[in-house]
């Protein structure tokens, strides 16, 4: 049946012999089946959840367009009386709420679900069942999110929801809670999307696929998700923070107790603007896919552009005062981000040079995807040159809140990423559709849209620099500001109208059942491979960057099974894992199946943030023991035993349970525990920022609370750390339940110990969290410490479940592997917030 | 983790600098010591710029793994850039001056 294995390493093995037995393409078929009917919302496969992913954030791309064309309709002609102040500002904050975080990430983030695992060469995602969580968790908590506006309930702070405006005392109804709890949510099911996509990028590619060989794609979708990563978790802190003040007095933000309203703009920007870079780094890793077929030629730079987006990935880190440079901070901190501004600029022009540099190098085919690469490159290149333009002090000074800053903005964002998603939908089509989208009435979309979005945006620079500010819902007449808005109006319709030509397109020739149109464009990429619900039928040794340019036959090899796993190895759903660097397989796993634990638990946690915001705290907390209820009954099945070495090509073998480094789990804690410290840095910002702002609120060293208790809660970390140690030892050895549970339970209650000993501790100072901003920001420490204890109690009680049930051995030990990296966090975390709380305070002593 | 290191150098120098000069300000400044600022965030990035150039310099002889050293080196040109701009400001302006 197999072909003697090569023998040295690293090269590609031979191929199984053709034509295969019937009975595997059979069996590949029968575990990847879809459920059919209503029950196909219980799909997990990548290609479902993507659909459905990339179709509900184009549902609220829609929502959000109807925003801003009566946004539009209202600014048409001044002093209009179309929607009133308050309408409009609801309106204007859910137009950018829904379209930053309802539409952008999600958008770019349901492309790289559904393309990803077949451009990697991957069965799926590492973790089908997360990805459908993200999906879910996203969906029904933004449309709850967004029937708000129906009911006068929505947030009118602006998308950025800066306080005071935003506090209590200016925004007393729910609208802010409704942004802060909704908005929260939403994003941890982005992290959960970002994990999946890391862990995807780095482990499940195909065999020889090194990180140099890897499409560009993939490339920006690991920097966009390691962004989110670093990103998303200081605004998280930030809601976080700002509703401790809503409901319960925490001041963060109040001036008058110690607090500071710049320290919501310093965390909200510094995600706000890698959120840009966010948004933009996939649209442009798309435009690296599409430019290369259309031109018929590799991609001219492709190690270069590596190189320009690990750059925009750290570099757009160090841009978020640029948001700020009208709030009063030292000149030369400014000067610091306006080089970091320009900085930005050198890696987005690499790419830029790279992409015309292959359209000169080749023969461009000017096909709907090529018009809106163009389109892309045009309007970019001017919102990145009038984005230099306000990363100069001087000029940002002039122009900032006007609407300038709106124009140049659009210019970033519909140019840096709608453009570039369009020509996405319109040159994957054919991949995924059995008829591809209309070149006729593409075209038409694509002269509606730039034209359109011309007639829009470039007036409202002229307007901005005549004064028209931001935000406002009328202006008055006479000063010179009609035409210009009267023209952006228009054009913002005949945009629409394109959109709307789209949406007839999509009716017309969407096709997604019935197989895949196919190669049209020739292009070179391993997503234009034969697919079936169980992606390749079977997976290629990658040796270039372009393998079906470099191999002509390999689509026909392919889906005869000649390559790796033409089979299902084990009976179950799989996909090969590979090394991170290299892309040598070294593992089989087993993927989950249909089930509906995971909608049961988006839903249910959706439910929780949104019954908090209502106040209705008893069911909301109903809501979140069924979350966890059945995220527990998920993870139950997702470790299965060993069924020993399989054969996955002739004469390689993988094994089907490892542990520790080996296992994708293991990675998704690691970028866990990443989150989890980001968020854990932004808040000792904070700490110190308030610290600098307001010294006087910091007690004198002898009102600190007796260093006993400082003591005694850093005793119980150590027995905590202690009792980890000694139950992994007692795991290795393969000891007995009564000792690794015992050693469990005795560590998990000295890690909650000492939670509770720093809050005994700090009451028995008489310090409290609503007192003044020194309380607030000393009580977030174990508040902080309580969220993570708690995911180590609740995972803890898992692992001991299945220690209880004989799932939990020596060698099949991943569940308590991942506890470990948890638990070993939480103990660094409760530390270092100890160290700060209760040391800075007694080492700077007061203000 | 090594090759992590060996390829992202040049812009974890520079997020080491620009940390070290953006948040030393407000310590300086609060501290009664903005007038050696300027001094401080200068020794920083040209310690910087320093260990970069060296670190360029030893993977340019070595180049043990053509294809990720020929993404850390221009990495650490572009990150070169970064830091040398990074540190223009404090050379022209006086630290602890607000914005007026």
């Amino acid at each position: 049946m197999s072909d003697v294995a090569e023998t040295q390493p690293g090269a590609p093995p031979r191929h199984y012999d053709l034509p295969r037995p019937q009975k595997e393409l059979d069996g590949l078929e029968a575990v990847w089946r879809l459920p059919t009917g209503w029950r196909v919302f219980s799909a997990i496969n990548n290609s479902v959840v993507g659909y459905l992913y990339i179709g509900a954030a184009f549902l609220f791309f829609l929502l959000a367009g109807i925003l801003g064309l009566l946004i539009r309709t209202q600014l048409a002609v001044p002093g209009n009386g179309f929607l009133s102040q308050e309408t409009y500002n609801q309106i204007f904050t859910m137009h950018g709420t829904v379209m930053m975080f309802l539409f952008a990430v999600p958008a770019v983030e349901a492309l790289g679900v559904l393309l990803l695992p077949q451009m990697l060469g991957a069965r799926d995602l590492p973790f089908p069942r997360l990805g459908a969580f993200a999906f879910w968790a996203y969906f029904v908590g933004g449309l709850v999110f967004f029937a708000t506006l129906f009911f006068d309930l929505a947030p009118s702070g602006g998308w950025f929801m800066y306080p005071p405006l935003t506090g209590t005392a200016f925004s007393p109804g729910m609208g802010a809670d409704f942004w802060l709890l909704g908005i929260g949510f939403i994003e941890i099911s982005a992290i959960a999307g970002a994990i999946e996509i890391i862990v995807g990028v780095l482990r499940t590619r195909a065999p020889g696929m090194t990180l140099d060989r890897m499409p560009i794609f993939a490339w920006t979708m690991l920097v966009f998700a390691a962004m989110i990563v670093f990103a998303f978790p200081a605004v998280i802190l930030a809601t976080m923070m700002l509703e401790m003040e809503r409901a319960f007095g925490w001041p963060f933000f109040i001036a008058g107790k110690g607090g500071d309203p710049l320290l919501w703009q310093h965390l909200f920007w510094f995600f706000g603007h890698p959120e840009v870079y966010i948004i933009f780094l996939p649209a442009a890793g798309m435009v690296s896919m599409i430019v290369p077929a259309m031109a018929q030629t590799e991609l001219v730079g492709h190690r270069l552009i590596v190189v320009a987006l690990i750059a925009t990935g750290f570099f757009s880190f160090g841009l978020w005062v640029h948001h700020m440079f009208t709030t009063g901070i030292p000149m030369v901190s400014l000067g610091f981000f306006s080089a970091a501004s320009m900085a930005v600029a050198v890696p987005s022009g690499i790419q830029m040079f790279a992409w015309i540099g292959t359209i000169a190098a080749g023969r461009l085919r000017f096909a709907t995807p090529a018009l809106f690469v163009l389109g892309f490159i045009a309007i970019f290149t001017i919102g990145g040159l009038s984005g230099v333009m306000v990363a100069m002090v001087p000029f940002d000074w002039q122009v900032h809140d006007t609407y300038f800053v709106v124009a140049h903005f659009h210019y970033v964002l519909v140019g840096g990423m709608v453009f570039p998603l369009f020509a996405a939908f319109y040159y994957w089509a054919p991949a995924f559709s059995s008829r591809p989208l209309s070149e006729r009435l593409g075209r038409w979309v694509f002269a509606l849209m730039f034209c359109g979005f011309n007639l829009a945006f470039f007036p409202l620079h002229i307007a901005g620099l005549l004064g028209m500010p931001r935000r406002v819902y009328t202006y008055p007449e006479g000063l010179g500001w009609e035409p210009y808005n009267l023209a952006s109006s228009a054009g913002a319709y005949m945009f629409a109208a394109g959109i709307l030509l789209f949406v007839v397109d999509l009716f017309r020739n969407l096709r997604p059942t019935g197989g895949p149109a196919g190669n049209v464009w020739n292009a070179g990429t391993l997503e234009w491979l034969p697919t079936g619900n169980y992606s390749v039928r079977s997976v290629p040794h990658v040796e270039g960057r372009y393998p079906l340019w470099d191999r002509p036959d390999l689509p026909r090899e392919v889906r005869e099974g000649a390559h790796y796993l033409p089979r299902t190895a084990t009976g179950m759903r799989e996909t090969i894992v590979t090394s991170p660097v290299e892309g040598e397989p070294q593992f089989l796993m087993r993927l989950p199946t249909p089930g509906w634990s995971h909608v049961v638990a988006a839903v249910a946690m959706a439910a929780f943030f949104l019954l908090l915001v209502a106040k209705a705290v008893t069911l909301a907390l109903i809501c979140g023991v069924v979350s966890i209820a059945a995220m527990v009954a998920w993870m139950w099945r997702a470790d299965p035993p060993d069924a020993g070495p399989v054969e996955i090509a002739p004469g390689v073998e993988v094994p089907t349970l490892v542990s520790g480094p080996l296992s994708p789990a293991w990675w998704a804690m690691v970028v866990l525990t990443m989150v989890a410290a980001a968020l854990y840095l932004s808040y000792v910002f904070s700490y110190l920022f308030l610290w600098t702002v307001s010294p006087e609120v910091w007690p004198q060293a002898d009102r600190m609370p007796d260093a006993a208790w400082t003591s005694g809660a850093l005793a119980s970390l150590a027995v905590s750390a202690a009792a980890l140690l000694g139950a992994d030892r007692v795991l290795r050895a393969g000891g007995t339940r009564i000792g690794m549970g015992g050693l469990m339970a005795l560590g998990v209650s000295a890690l909650v110990a000492a939670t509770a000993l720093d809050v005994g501790a700090l009451r028995s100072a008489g310090l409290a969290p609503d007192k003044d901003a020194f309380g607030a920001v000393t009580f977030m420490a174990p508040l902080l410490q309580t969220q993570v204890t708690a995911a180590v109690v609740v995972i803890a009680l898992f692992t001991l479940a299945r220690l209880w049930a004989g799932r939990l051995t020596a060698a099949r030990r991943v569940v308590f592997d991942t506890l470990r990296l948890l638990w070993l966090y939480a103990l660094g975390q409760g530390t270092l917030g100890l160290i700060l709380t209760h040391g800075f305070p007694r080492l700077m002593g007061g203000g | 983790m090594r090759l992590a290191v060996s390829t992202l150098y040049g812009p974890l120098l520079w997020a080491g600098q620009f940390l070290l000069v953006y948040a030393s300000e407000s310590l300086f400044c609060r501290a009664g010591a903005g007038e050696t600022h300027r001094a401080f965030a200068l020794a920083v990035s040209v310690a910087a710029a320093g260990v970069l150039v060296v670190l360029v310099a030893r993977q340019w002889r070595a180049l043990s793994q053509p294809a990720l050293d020929s993404v850390g080196v221009p990495l650490a040109g572009l990150s070169l850039l970064a830091i040398v701009w990074t540190a223009l400001p404090s050379l022209l302006m006086a630290s602890c001056t607000a914005a007026t």
